[in-house]
């Protein structure tokens, strides 16, 4: 073999530092969060093997159960969002015939994208505000100031105000994906469907959503992943409230934690969440070997 | 010249809803920069109304407020970014070109990082950092931060140093160079797009974390940006005009990044995505 063999030393030394400090923090923090779920774990004090002990908490746990229908009605809610007008939008962009334009709009589109995540959830805040909020002066506007409310603030319309946000969830990473997507269908393919009459919404639904198979797959998982997770703007939009309108489990997961000191307990929900999102990435993979699969 | 034509009624269609949807979309950040300048009395009597007279003095104010969440932002990020870039383009060298044994599940090892999720470890790391006493420091940010960055940044950096053709590399040892220079003569000068795309999604994460900084970091002289701005909207006594000119000044850091890197950013997320 002609090919020199670096020194193990060397290769050591270029491993160790990148090792090192994922065994610390990445590691070693995973296993320690499989095993604490399973111990009487509070602040302060050691953590005593109890089993499966907060697992049964949990299923006795008024506040998870209600928290659990609010978090599907958001994944249902976010998983439509993503699919509908981020695809629109990128396919009435395809539609444009002048690059110029396409490309000025497509900018447009993702230039939200640019205001820091936190600024975008208080300007939120500030537009469902209940004396001035943009969405109160809108509707003022038009007439229909009866309707205005403070929009975060009543139960009724909580869990709904905070699934609005963004709206016309037009933009963002899953327009880049689909874009993506849509400029590798070959135009031959487009052109053929010119040819052969099918065009607008029907070369939409039988040719390009079959061919973004990978796209929509990629975008359902990462959703799903992503609102499984997310807390920080619902304790920053409502703190969960008004009463549990807005609720989620994983909120209860840091309450839990970091409010009543529950560290095991805390660590029983957050496996719980884990393993969901886990399941979650089983079916999305395997749902892409079927569609490999040769008819 | 491409000849004047009209537009298809289809077309048409397209533009205009493309325009309606483009002016729903930007409309909250267009009244967040018309509001941002406005009094109180100014926002309540006339809201919809170009300032009367424009408070540019609330950006000042805000700036003020602001500047010391700002800087312990950039502090972070000045130190972890490099740190990341530094090592996982090492590690990336090391899994993509050199040979060793168990090379193959040391990769495998970090890539298995990719689907532990933040909320499996955020109470450990909590435990973690705290039982280190660096709770209430820059390092519960600083340490956590580099170790994290790297599990994509070596992902991505060893697909690319992979991806590069062997002759490469066989001409750059035929002449006598060794790993070291190799890396930093070879490897290192073609990864800077893949750099770029690692330096830009790594400070978007810091700079947008919420969570970690709130839970690690009590004192308000160490707070980042993110979880300060929640703070200083309180600080106005719900005067709007300077609270909304802070928002635009904190948004300005990533403005200015995605100036510098858009088109990395916008290739490394769509060409990353496909590949997924």
């Amino acid at each position: 073999m002609s090919r020199r063999r670096t020194s193990l030393i060397v290769i050591a030394l270029m491993l160790a530092p990148t090792l090192s400090l994922l065994a610390v923090f990445n590691y070693y923090p995973a296993l320690l969060g499989l095993s604490r779920a399973f111990t009487r774990w509070e602040t302060g004090e050691d953590p005593q093997w109890i089993g499966i002990g907060n697992f049964v908490a949990m299923w006795h746990d008024e506040f998870l159960r209600l928290s659990l229908r609010n978090l599907l009605i958001l994944l249902v809610a976010s998983v439509l969002k993503t699919l509908t007008m981020p695809l629109l939008v990128a396919e009435l962009l395809m539609s444009l015939r002048s690059p110029r334009w396409q490309y000025i709009l497509r900018t447009a589109f993702i230039l939200p994208m640019v205001v820091p995540g936190m600024v975008t959830m208080l300007l939120w805040s500030f537009i469902y505000d209940g004396s001035v909020g943009l969405l109160n002066q809108a509707l003022e506007l038009f007439g229909l100031g009866a309707l205005a409310r403070s929009w975060l603030g009543e139960s009724a319309t909580a869990l709904w105000a905070i699934i609005g946000i963004g709206f016309p969830w037009a933009g963002g990473l899953a327009l880049l994906i689909y874009l993506a997507g849509l400029n590798q269908i070959s135009s031959d393919v487009w052109d053929s469907c010119q040819v052969d009459g099918v065009t607008g919404l029907r070369r939409v639904w039988y040719v390009d959503l079959p061919l973004l198979l990978p796209q929509v797959r990629l975008l359902v998982i990462l959703t799903l992943i992503g609102t499984l997770q997310d807390f920080g703007s619902i304790l920053i939009l409502t703190g969960g409230g008004p009463g549990l309108a807005t609720h989620v489990p994983a909120l209860h997961m840091y309450f839990q934690a970091f409010r009543f000191g529950h560290l095991g307990y805390a660590a029983a929900i957050g496996l719980t969440l884990f393993v969901a999102i886990f399941v979650l990435s089983v079916l999305n993979l395997l749902w892409g070997r079927r569609l490999e699969k040769p008819l | 010249m491409t000849p004047k034509r009209r537009l298809r009624p289809s077309e048409l269609l397209a533009v205009l809803t493309l325009t309606a949807l483009l002016v729903l979309s930007l409309l909250p950040f267009v009244m967040m920069l018309l509001l941002s300048l406005k009094t109180n009395a100014d926002i309540f009597t006339r809201f919809w109304g170009l300032p009367q007279p424009a408070r540019w003095d609330f950006y000042t104010q805000a700036a003020t407020a602001l500047q010391g969440y700002l800087l312990n932002t950039l502090i972070v990020t000045v130190v972890v970014v490099p740190g990341v870039l530094w090592l996982s383009s090492l590690s990336g060298y090391a899994l993509a070109r050199l040979t060793f044994r168990g090379r193959d599940t040391v990769f495998a090892l970090i890539l298995a990082l990719l689907v532990v999720p933040g909320i499996l470890t955020l109470i450990p790391t909590y435990a973690l950092v705290q039982n280190f006493g660096l709770l209430n420091t820059r390092w519960a940010l600083i340490l956590p931060y580099l170790a994290g960055g790297q599990v994509l940044g070596v992902v991505l950096c060893r697909t690319f140093f992979a991806s590069l053709p062997d002759e490469l590399f066989e001409a750059m040892r035929l002449d006598g160079a060794g790993d070291v220079q190799i890396y930093r003569h070879l490897a290192l000068p073609l990864s800077l797009p893949t750099l770029a795309t690692i330096a830009i999604m790594s400070t978007l994460g810091i700079y947008n974390d919420y969570i970690w900084p709130l839970v690690t970091i009590s004192d308000s002289s160490l707070q980042t940006f993110t979880v300060g701005v929640t703070r200083f909207a309180g600080e106005f006594n719900l005067d709007y005009g300077p609270t909304l000119a802070g928002y635009v000044i904190g948004s300005l850091p990533l403005i200015a990044l995605f100036a510098v890197g858009m088109r990395a950013f916008v290739q490394g997320v769509t060409s990353g995505a496909l590949k997924a």
